[in-house]
C-alpha cells in the first residue's frame, strides 16, 4: 500500500487529470461490455456466459475490415453487426430451444459455444496474437491539460462509448420497441397475448445486447491485442460490473464501471497489489449488504 | 525307425513333427522380431496445441517434424522411420504428466519432447524417476530445473535458454549501455508470476554487479493474460523513469506497446524489452517504439548464415506460414540431439544408451552459434547458444547492431551463482 503516493496523486492536477482520465475510459469500456450483458439479463432473465465471445469476435472483425478497407469507422458499424447476427443465431438455435430448462444446461452451452468460437478464431485468424493498431489519423501526441496527460485516441474511445450509451438509453425509454421490449420483460404472455411476438424480440435483445458486446471489441481492438480466448477476462469483468450495479439496470452498471474503472486507476497508484482484489472486495460487499445490485430493478415476473 | 526314451521309443515321425514345429515356430516369430526392429522410432511429445498457448505448441511440432521429415527422407535412422506421436496438454501440469505416462506405457515411446512450462516440467520430472525414458524439456527457463541437484535426474536434458543466463547477458550488457547514456532511474513491468518476478530481480542484480547504477523508482506487476494496461501505463508514467524494463511477451506486449504509445510512454526512454523480437510482436505491433532493447530469441537474420535463412524458409513451410519462435529453436535444436543420439546407438532407442551418447555432445544446428549447440555434461543442461542484445526496427530484419555476450562470462557468473544459491 502506498497511500502517500495516492495523496500526493490526489493533489497534484497533473496526476488527478492523468488518472481520472484512464480511469474514465477504462470504466466506459467496461460499461459498454457489461450493458449487452445486463440487457439480455433484464429482459430475457438469461446470464449470458458466452458474452466475452461475441466481444471477441467484434475485435476480429474490425480487425478484418480495418485491414481491407482502411476505414475505423466502418470496422466498428461491421463488427457491431456482425455480432448482433452472431447472437441472433445464438438465441435462434442455443438460447431458446434450452428456455425453461436448468440453469446448469444453459451455463453448459454457453461454455460450449465458448470454446467453438475460440476454436474457429484459430482456425480464421490463426493462433497469435494479432493487431489492428490505433488508425493513422489518430495516432497524435497526447493532449496535456492541467500537466496531465490524455490521449487523443482516449477522447475519441470517451465519446463513442458514452454515444452508444445514449442510444441504448433512448432506444430502450425513448421508443415503441424499447417500450414492448420492457413489456416482454414484464410479463412475456401478456404481450404474447397482444399479439406481440415474443420470440422475435429476444432475438432482437439478444442481437443487441451481442452488438454491444462487438462495439466494445471493435473500440478496444487498436490498443489491446486480439487473440482467442480474449473473451473470458473480459467477460469476468462484466460480470463483476453487472453483480455490483444490480443484473438488469443500465444505469446501474454505467456507475458500478465508472468505480471500477477509478478504482483501478487510482488504485495503480494507491494500492497497486491489491486493485483486482479490490474489485472483487467490491463485488462480495454487495452481494453481501445489497444482493440485488446497487441500481437494483423490481424482480421480473416470469 | 524306434529310438529309447523315458516313454519309451520315439517314433522318428514325432522327432520330425517336433523338429518342424520348432522350426516353424522360430520362422513364424522371425517377422515379428524384424517389424520390432525395423518399425518406426516412435518419438513421443506433450506440447499446447489448443487454447491461449497453441501457437507455441503447435510452432514446436512444426520444429519437430521438419527435422524428423528431413531424417526420414533420406532413408530414417537405419533403416527406420522417426515417428513423432503428439499429447495435448491443454497447458495444465496434470494432463501433461497423463500425456507422458501414455506415451511411454501405451505408445511404447522411450523418448520423450517436453513442450511445457516450467510447472509442468518439474511434475514431468518427478513422474520420470519410475520410468527408464529419457525427457527432453523444450521450454522450462527454471534453472533449478537441472541446477538444483535434488531435482537432477540424468535422463532429463533441458534443450532450452536459461533465465539466470539471459539475467547476467541482460545485467552486463545493459548496464554498459545505460552507463554511456547516464541512464540511473528505472520503472519495471512484468508478469505477475514465478517468470515474471525472479527474472526481474536477477536483471536487477546482475546489472548492479556488473557496476551499472540503478534507482528502481517503480514496479508494475501486471497479471498476465490482462487485456487492459492502461493503469499500469499512468503508473509507470507517473514516475517519470529514464528507463523501463518489462518482461511481458506475446498479446499482453502488444497490448504494453500499443496502450503505452497513446500516452507516449516510450518517448525519450529507453526501453528494455528483451521478448519484444519474437516473431508475432515485433512483426504485429503497429507503432513500434523508438529506442527498444531487445534480446535474441530467434531471427532470420541471427546468425546471419544461410543455414539459418533456409531453416526460416524450411520452418516457414513446414508451419503453414507461422514464423518460428524462441520454442521453435529449442524444439529444433533437441530433435538434432535426439537424431544424433539415435545414430550414435545406430537404432538403438535404449533410453540409457541415447542419453549416454549424447550427454556433453555438441549439436550442429543452423541457429547454434558458429552453428552448434552444447549439452553441457555435469548438468544435462544447453549451454552456447546464441545470445546478443540488439535494437528493434519496424522492417525487416526487425533487429539491428547485436551485440553478443561472452559465454565465458555467463559460465563464470552461472557457477558463482549456483555456489550461493547451494547448488554446488
Amino acid at each position: 500500500m502506498d497511500f502517500d503516493a495516492l495523496a500526493q496523486c490526489l493533489s497534484s492536477a497533473p496526476c488527478l487529470v492523468t488518472q481520472s482520465t484512464s480511469g474514465l475510459v477504462i470504466g466506459l469500456l467496461m460499461f459498454l461490455t457489461a450493458s449487452g450483458l445486463t440487457l439480455v439479463f433484464g429482459v430475457l432473465g438469461i446470464a449470458n456466459f458466452a458474452h466475452g465471445a461475441f466481444y471477441m469476435l467484434g475485435a476480429y472483425m474490425a480487425y478484418t475490415v480495418y485491414a481491407n478497407t482502411g476505414s475505423y469507422l466502418l470496422a466498428v458499424a461491421a463488427a457491431a453487426l456482425f455480432a448482433a447476427a452472431c447472437g441472433a443465431v445464438f438465441e435462434r438455435f442455443v438460447v431458446r430451444p434450452l428456455k425453461g430448462t436448468d440453469v446448469m444446461m444453459q451455463l453448459v452451452a454457453c461454455f460450449a459455444l465458448v470454446l467453438i468460437i475460440d476454436d474457429a478464431a484459430k482456425l480464421i485468424w490463426g493462433p497469435a496474437a494479432v493487431s489492428l493498431g490505433v488508425p493513422a489519423s489518430m495516432r497524435l501526441p497526447p493532449v496535456h491539460f492541467q500537466g496531465g496527460v490524455v490521449p487523443v485516441f482516449y477522447l475519441v474511445l470517451m465519446g463513442l462509448s458514452a454515444a452508444f450509451g445514449l442510444a441504448i438509453w433512448w432506444l430502450i425509454t425513448r421508443t415503441r420497441f424499447g417500450m414492448t421490449m420492457r413489456a416482454v420483460a414484464e410479463l412475456p404472455s401478456m404481450a404474447s397475448a397482444l399479439g406481440k411476438n415474443v420470440n422475435r424480440y429476444a432475438s432482437a435483445v439478444l442481437a443487441l445486447g451481442c452488438g454491444l458486446a462487438g462495439v466494445a471489441g471493435a473500440l478496444a481492438a487498436p490498443m489491446r491485442a486480439i487473440l482467442p480466448g480474449t473473451g473470458l477476462s473480459i467477460l469476468l469483468e462484466s460480470f463483476v460490473v453487472v453483480v455490483i450495479g444490480g443484473m438488469g439496470s443500465i444505469p446501474g452498471a454505467l456507475v458500478a464501471a465508472l468505480l471500477l474503472g477509478f478504482t483501478r486507476s487510482f488504485g495503480s497508484i494507491g494500492f497497486p497489489l491489491f486493485t483486482e482484489g479490490l474489485m472483487f472486495l467490491f463485488m462480495v460487499a454487495v452481494l453481501v449488504l445489497r444482493p440485488q445490485g446497487l441500481f437494483s430493478r423490481a424482480g421480473r415476473t416470469h | 525307425m524306434h529310438c529309447p526314451s523315458a516313454y519309451g521309443p520315439v517314433s522318428s515321425t514325432r522327432r520330425e513333427l517336433f523338429r518342424t514345429a520348432a522350426v516353424s515356430a522360430a520362422l513364424l516369430s522371425a517377422p515379428m522380431l524384424l517389424r520390432a526392429q525395423s518399425g518406426p522410432i516412435k518419438i513421443g511429445m506433450s506440447a499446447v496445441t489448443t487454447g491461449r498457448f497453441a501457437y507455441a505448441g503447435l510452432g514446436q511440432v512444426a520444429a519437430a517434424r521438419l527435422l524428423f521429415d528431413q531424417v526420414n527422407a533420406t532413408g530414417g535412422i537405419e533403416g527406420r522411420k522417426l515417428e513423432l506421436i503428439v499429447r495435448d496438454s491443454r497447458n495444465l501440469p496434470e494432463e501433461a504428466v497423463k500425456n507422458v505416462r501414455s506415451l511411454i506405457s501405451s505408445d511404447g515411446c522411450t523418448l520423450i519432447m517436453s513442450a511445457e512450462s516450467s510447472s509442468a516440467a518439474a511434475a514431468i520430472n518427478e513422474g520420470l524417476r519410475d520410468t527408464k525414458a529419457a525427457c527432453f524439456q523444450l521450454n522450462s527457463e527454471a534453472s533449478s530445473l537441472t541446477a538444483d541437484p535434488k531435482k537432477f535426474n540424468p535422463l532429463v536434458f533441458r534443450v532450452a535458454r536459461q533465465g539466470i543466463h539471459d539475467a547476467i547477458a541482460g545485467g552486463a550488457i545493459v548496464s554498459r549501455m545505460a552507463k554511456e547514456r547516464g541512464i540511473t532511474r528505472w520503472a519495471t513491468c512484468s508478469p505477475d508470476y514465478a517468470f515474471g518476478r525472479e527474472t526481474t530481480q536477477q536483471f536487477v542484480d546482475y546489472f548492479r554487479h556488473f557496476g551499472g547504477k540503478m534507482d528502481v523508482v517503480s514496479q508494475a506487476w501486471p497479471k498476465f493474460g490482462a487485456p487492459d494496461f492502461t493503469d499500469v501505463v499512468t503508473r509507470l508514467l507517473s514516475s517519470n523513469p529514464q528507463a523501463i524494463y518489462s518482461l511481458c511477451f506475446g498479446g499482453d506486449l502488444i497490448s504494453l506497446v500499443e496502450q503505452g504509445n497513446l500516452y507516449g510512454l516510450f518517448k525519450d526512454k529507453l526501453a528494455v524489452l528483451p521478448l519484444y523480437s519474437d516473431y508475432g510482436v515485433v512483426d504485429t505491433v503497429k507503432q513500434a517504439p523508438p529506442n527498444v532493447i531487445v534480446q535474441n530469441r530467434y531471427n532470420r537474420g541471427y546468425p546471419d548464415t544461410p543455414a539459418n535463412r533456409k531453416w526460416y524458409d524450411d520452418y516457414l513451410k513446414q508451419s503453414g506460414g507461422a514464423k518460428p519462435h524462441n520454442w521453435a529453436w529449442q524444439t529444433g535444436a533437441a530433435a538434432q540431439f535426439i537424431v544424433d543420439g539415435l545414430r550414435a546407438t545406430k537404432g538403438d532407442t535404449d533410453p540409457a544408451k541415447v542419453a549416454a551418447a549424447i550427454r556433453g555432445s555438441s549439436a550442429q544446428v543452423p541457429f547454434g552459434l558458429a552453428g552448434r549447440v552444447t549439452l553441457r555434461a555435469e548438468d544435462n543442461t544447453l549451454i552456447n547458444y546464441p545470445m546478443a542484445y540488439g535494437t528493434a526496427i519496424g522492417a525487416e530484419p526487425y533487429v539491428k547492431d547485436w551485440v553478443a555476450t561472452d559465454w565465458k562470462v555467463i559460465l563464470e557468473e552461472e557457477a558463482a551463482w549456483k555456489k550461493k544459491q547451494g547448488y554446488v
